[in-house]
């Protein structure tokens, strides 16, 4: 049986339960994962190997059982979302999609270079293809900063969504979609623990 | 210090330093990074195979000293050849007398980050704490790349940490990466290193994450290869590159080669006023000075030799040479991984015999191990050195060249055309088999770093100090007790002093010796203290000059250089007729070109086939070569300057 190709790497979260399967080859979102898993990854969960399944723009999420272990079990997830990739048609992003996508960009990628500098990044809303931020602290008025950071933003988002936009809006906005606070912090070799922001994550 | 990592694969163990193993593929500046950390010295090269033993040494960090191991470098640990299966022996303890290393330091070129990370996914997949070095980060960004250390480290799971590892910068941070090795996380998920389809699926997918944009090939790199490796053009290149080479050899090192003679001269002279006559008197001067001292005459040769092969390697040219040879090697039916091991061999065969542990296959390689020792050693070079200048008078030009220069030229070109044909008669007899893929770097141009070269020229520059110092000294010890011994006083009683030394060398266990094989000989011209010089050689050739020089001193104590010249045969049809004469000299150094005698290439033989056949075979067919090849030189020569 040949295993179709599908670029993925597993990525492990704060939870050493939890795998993130990160599918840069694929922009679309992966939210319907939980519904409707491919056969293989349903038999996983019905077999009890899995106890979660969880999806974003360009990520699975699989919860493994208590007491499993992935040295075990990898070798057979990689394959069922491998195939579950493979049997899903790319769709369009929805608003919604967009809105995770954005999020996870900007505590990934944005917001440790923000923070880097003093300053704080967040997302005001999102709106058919474009997401407004507001920038606060030493960024704040920064020009400079502001077009570093604008356009990382969206060079990242645009692999997923080549229409997404980012925008500057005042930073006094309600609608702020991220909590306060993710820009702090110094970068650090070893990211991947502070990570916790899995939205959509059903566990 | 104790290790309290987070996976199963680590080993806490008190009361011991923590182990980590360097793991990269060839020319990643694993190496220069190793001796960075250590202080230590290890070669580093610019062509696969020149780290083929394993060095090991303590890096000290923040938190205390930390062992670090340099495996060789290797593309892979499947193990496809003997290289790789030292590599994961190691890795997985199977290594006797070694314990497995605590910790993996994976070393790769962000220059070619996709075949690094193919290394690296294996790496992971032994489930060991694992830590990633990045190198050459300021060359990838200078040509164009870029990549996201972060979000490589992300992607991989373990810290990375970026350094430029020929210049020693981004080093502090590796310390401190080092003395956090207790802390360094066990790849969760094995990366799917056996499914090549998946494995090229997580490589991508570990790259886009890390926003790897790959470097241009630079444009000055492009344009220069352009001709360097052009079939016509690169080599001619090569061949003036290698003629340059021997000229420099001559000229440059002929000043400070009489400068070391005046010094040694001096202290002839000095100890001459000082011990008067006698044994101990002659013992210095003619064994110390006049015998090793007469092989210690030739460090700056030897220096300039190691220094040009430096630099050429440094600078990237080797490989350039590697590829433009696989179209020659072809022709014996070996590849440029073999041009690798010969060019080595240019040093000295043992390291070149070792170089080919990097080939996968094992008929290849033997072929390569027989037919590496007829390249022109380090060692042959005082023997040359010596015999050309009998031979060349050092006014002869040839154009604007020094005629000596290309002579030596000729005697390098005899040996690698003869391990050509060599290699090619056993991989059409003994040795027949169907070739392997042969991949070959080619790395960017780089400036060679003082640092690197100092070392690359100290560490055989040293060894050729220390066998002077031992082996040689030894065996010229010994053959001044055989030259001088029965004494004969009474019999030389009556006879001036010249006589009176002839007299005894004649009738001397060395004499005998000489004599007893002389008849063997004697068609090639060699008289019998040539052939003294001859058995002293096979336990190292540069002792043949040393004993040339007890010799000359010992028939004429007061110009040992013109006695050399004016040596006569003492007995036969040829008595009172010059010895070293066009014919003879090219008798032997076609002699020296093809015979064995090289008890260390022996044995190293011995090792790398694992049985005694093959360095038997060697012995055999070189001398048969060497006596051949000799003989007929010698008739040419003789019918040509008649």
């Amino acid at each position: 049986m040949t295993t179709p190709v599908v670029s993925l790497h597993p990525e492990v979260q704060a939870d050493p339960d939890v795998v993130r399967w990160v599918l840069t080859g694929r922009t679309d979102s992966f939210t319907e994962v939980a519904r409707s898993p491919g056969a293989a990854l349903a038999a996983l969960v019905r077999d009890g190997v899995l106890v979660g399944l969880a999806g974003g723009v360009g990520w699975i999420e699989t919860t493994l059982a208590p007491g499993g272990s992935w040295r075990d079990a990898a070798a057979t997830v990689r394959r069922a979302v491998t195939d579950h990739v493979a049997g899903t048609a790319p769709r369009e992003l929805t608003e919604d999609d967009l809105r995770d996508l954005a999020e996870t960009v900007l505590e990934r990628d944005v917001a440790p270079l923000a923070g880097a500098h003093g300053g704080r990044i967040r997302i005001v809303r999102v709106a058919g293809h474009t997401v407004s931020v507001a920038l606060d602290g030493a960024c704040h008025g920064c020009p400079a900063a502001r077009s570093t950071l604008q356009d990382r933003f969206q060079t990242t988002l645009r692999r997923h969504d080549p229409r997404a936009m980012v925008v500057e809006t005042a930073g006094s906005a309600a609608t702020a979609a991220t909590a306060d606070g993710v820009g702090a912090g110094a970068v650090s070799w070893l990211p991947f623990p502070r990570l916790r922001g899995r939205a959509g994550s059903r566990r | 210090m104790s290790c309290h990592g987070p996976g199963e694969g680590d080993v806490a163990t008190l009361g011991r330093t923590t182990e980590v193993a360097l793991l990269g593929s060839p020319n990643t500046g694993k190496s220069s990074l190793f001796n960075r950390l250590t202080g230590l010295s290890a070669a580093t090269g610019n062509y696969p195979g020149v780290t083929v033993t394993r060095s090991r040494g303590t890096a000290r960090t923040s938190s205390g000293s930390v062992t670090v191991t340099d495996l060789p470098g290797t593309y892979s640990l499947e193990p496809a050849s003997p290289d790789e299966d030292v590599v994961l022996d190691h890795l997985t303890g199977r290594q006797e007398s070694e314990t497995a290393p605590d910790a993996l330091l994976v070393v790769m070129d962000s220059t070619t980050l996709y075949r690094s990370l193919a290394l690296c996914a294996e790496a992971l997949a032994l489930g060991r704490p694992t830590a990633v070095v990045l190198t050459m980060v300021d060359e990838l960004r200078a040509r164009g790349g870029d990549l996201d250390v972060t979000g490589l480290s992300r992607a991989l799971g373990v810290p990375v940490v970026e350094t430029v590892a020929h210049r020693g910068r981004g080093l502090e941070d590796v310390r401190e990466l080092l003395g956090e090795v207790a802390s360094w996380p066990v790849a969760l998920i094995a990366p799917p290193h056996d499914d090549a389809a998946q494995l090229s699926g997580w490589i991508r997918s570990v790259l886009d994450s890390a926003r790897y944009r790959s470097p241009r090939s630079s444009v000055a790199t492009s344009r220069i290869d352009a001709v360097l490796l052009h079939p016509v053009w690169g080599a001619l290149v090569f061949l003036a590159v290698m003629f340059c080479f021997f000229q420099v050899i001559f000229t440059v090192a002929a000043p400070i080669q009489d400068a070391i003679q005046a010094v040694f001269d001096h202290w002839g002279e000095v100890a001459a006023n000082t011990l008067g006559s006698g044994f101990l008197a002659d013992f210095v001067g003619t064994a110390l000075i006049g015998g090793v001292g007469g092989v210690l005459v030739f460090l700056p040769q030897i220096l300039l030799l190691y220094l040009m092969i430096s630099v050429l390697e440094s600078v990237g040219y080797m490989s350039r040479a590697a590829f433009l040879m696989d179209r020659i090697m072809a022709r014996s039916g070996l590849d440029g991984r073999a041009f690798v091991a010969m060019l080595s061999s240019t040093a000295c065969a043992v390291p070149g015999i070792m170089a080919t542990r990097t080939m996968p296959s094992s008929r290849d390689r033997i072929a390569t191990i027989m037919s590496a020792p007829l390249m022109t050693c380090s060692a042959r070079l005082p023997v040359y050195l010596l015999l050309i200048s009998l031979l060349v008078p050092a006014e002869a030009r040839l154009g604007p060249f020094s005629m000596q220069g290309a002579a030596l030229f000729g005697m390098y070109l005899l040996g690698g055309l003869a391990s050509l044909v060599v290699a090619r008669v056993f991989k059409a007899t003994l040795l027949r088999h169907g070739a392997l893929p042969f991949y070959l770097e080619m790395p960017p141009y780089r400036l060679p770093t003082p640092r690197g070269i100092l070392r690359a020229v100290w560490t055989p520059v040293w060894m050729f100090l220390r066998k002077v110092g031992t082996i040689i000294l030894v065996v010229t010890a010994v053959l001044w007790v055989l030259i001088n011994f029965p004494a004969r006083e009474a019999e030389t009683a009556h006879m001036d002093e010249a006589q009176a030394q002839s007299y005894v060398m004649e009738n001397s266990f060395a004499g005998a010796a000489g004599k007893a094989v002389e008849p063997v000989f004697e068609p090639l011209g060699f008289d019998w203290r040539v052939d003294i010089g001859l058995i002293a050689s096979f336990a190292a050739r540069e002792v043949f000059v040393s004993t040339m020089g007890q010799v000359a001193a010992a028939e004429d104590p007061e110009d040992p250089g013109a006695a050399l010249q004016q040596l006569t045969y003492t007995h036969g049809p040829h008595q009172g007729e010059p010895v070293f004469t066009p014919p003879t000299i090219v008798a032997l150094m076609i002699f020296f070109a093809f015979a064995m005698q090289c008890v260390s290439t022996l044995a190293t033989m011995r090792r790398e086939t694992n049985s005694w056949k093959w360095p038997a075979i060697a012995v055999a067919y070189m001398f048969v070569l060497a006596y051949g090849a000799a003989w007929i030189g010698h008739e040419i020569t003789a019918a040509v300057t008649r």
